[in-house]
């Protein structure tokens, strides 16, 4: 027996909501939730993942010229893995398409004016992550109310720094980054419905890095088209099969 | 005819599912072959309906189960969402004369009773406004055909 199939059941309210989303931004949020899903059950099956890719690190090892190509090609598997998920749960989702320039993860929904757009890397340093970040924020999107969201995946596969090493490398950089267009003031990277927006992460690093117990944060940026904020979540995802001491 | 059609509806799934939730895949099989036995004979079938139909299976995730009935109505659309409501007057459920409204009260959490109009809580919503699920039109003519 099911335990509730009626809508008092939290379950199908969210499904509900996936489906027929009544703004953008609970279009948003419920995307979100279903990444960080995805991004749980690709965690979990990160062996088999690493296993299909074994060969390609081994060979990035002793072939340094072609680890980039190599390390593209298993980028490009993950992606691809996190867009049929997210077709499974009634997103129309693509890897590659062009939108001023090849988005890795764009997502729309049928019957909709939303989109989100979604940048990934596997972690090989800040300034990696950097490219990823301009084209989200000044290429793809228009910055229009119905596209003003965006994400960076950063995946975590050949490295020994933590995941919280990673994201505060990222974040450290993010606040430096000097541009016109984008702020580096800690204070003007203001979030709208954050959990874990990058100025709270920044001041708890400071004062306690303990404090920060969830993987990921939110940042705004100015878009430089319209002017307006452009409101980014910096996820990541831990693909080693051996969790470093 | 329609024994390809359902062999083509089955490899499908499991070419767009098998490898990223095989027990996703495996609950919209078991619902599909059910749905396609007779399916005119099944213009009534409730969540715990097709549950029944994949219940077999050691352990059934109800998240599986719910993303799977959602895949088979929206990406498949061999599904029919429906909902009935309890109608006062009579005292007797009946189906909702406008399914849109519903689909819009669920999602802005604006609940009523479609046949008095009268404002509800969640839990008395959930009482009166019932889901159901049928196969598409487009389903059983191909299984017909």
């Amino acid at each position: 027996m099911l335990s509730n199939p009626n809508y008092n059941n939290p379950k199908l309210l969210r499904l509900m909501s996936r489906l027929h989303p009544t703004s953008y931004d609970m279009f948003i949020e419920t995307l979100y939730e279903d990444i960080e899903d995805i991004l749980k059950r690709l965690a979990k099956d990160r062996a088999a993942h690493l296993r299909k890719y074994q060969a390609t690190f081994d060979a990035s090892k002793s072939v340094d010229k072609n680890k980039n190509d190599l390390f593209k090609i298993f980028e490009d598997d993950i992606n691809m893995q996190i867009v049929r998920s997210l077709e499974s749960k009634e997103y129309e989702a693509s890897h590659d398409k062009f939108s001023n320039g090849h988005v890795d993860i764009y997502v729309e929904l049928e019957g909709y004016p939303y989109i989100w757009f979604g940048e990934s890397k596997i972690w090989g340093g800040a300034s990696d992550i950097d490219g990823g970040f301009k084209q989200l924020n000044n290429a793809y999107s228009t910055g229009d109310d119905d596209e003003c969201c965006g994400g960076i995946i950063i995946y975590v596969v050949d490295t020994q720094l933590a995941t919280n090493d990673i994201l505060s490398s990222w974040a450290e950089m993010l606040l430096e980054i000097k541009t016109p267009k984008v702020s580096n003031s800690i204070d003007d990277l203001s979030v709208s419905c954050a959990i874990c927006d990058v100025t709270d992460w920044a001041r708890k690093k400071y004062s306690d890095q303990k404090s920060l117990r969830r993987n990921r944060f939110n940042s705004s940026h100015k878009h430089p088209s319209s002017g307006l904020p452009y409101h980014m979540r910096h996820f990541t995802l831990d693909l080693r099969h051996e969790r470093r001491d | 005819m329609a024994h390809k059609y359902i062999e083509a509806l089955l490899d499908n799934i499991k070419t767009q599912l098998s490898d990223i939730n095989p027990d996703m895949a495996h609950i919209c099989v078991d619902i599909t072959i059910y749905i396609s036995k007779v399916p005119e004979s099944k213009s009534h079938l409730t969540f715990q309906d097709l549950y029944q139909t994949v219940s077999n299976r050691e352990s059934v995730d109800e998240d599986d189960f719910y993303e799977a009935v959602f895949f088979l109505i929206r990406r498949l659309q061999i599904l029919e969402q429906k909902h009935e409501a309890l109608n006062p007057k009579l005292g007797r459920y009946e189906r909702v004369p406008d399914e849109q409204e519903i689909i819009e009260a669920i999602s802005e959490r604006d609940f009523f009773n479609p046949f008095t109009g009268q404002s509800l809580t969640l839990e008395e919503f959930s009482e009166q406004v019932l889901p159901y699920f049928s196969p598409s039109t487009s389903f059983i003519r191909a299984v017909n055909a």
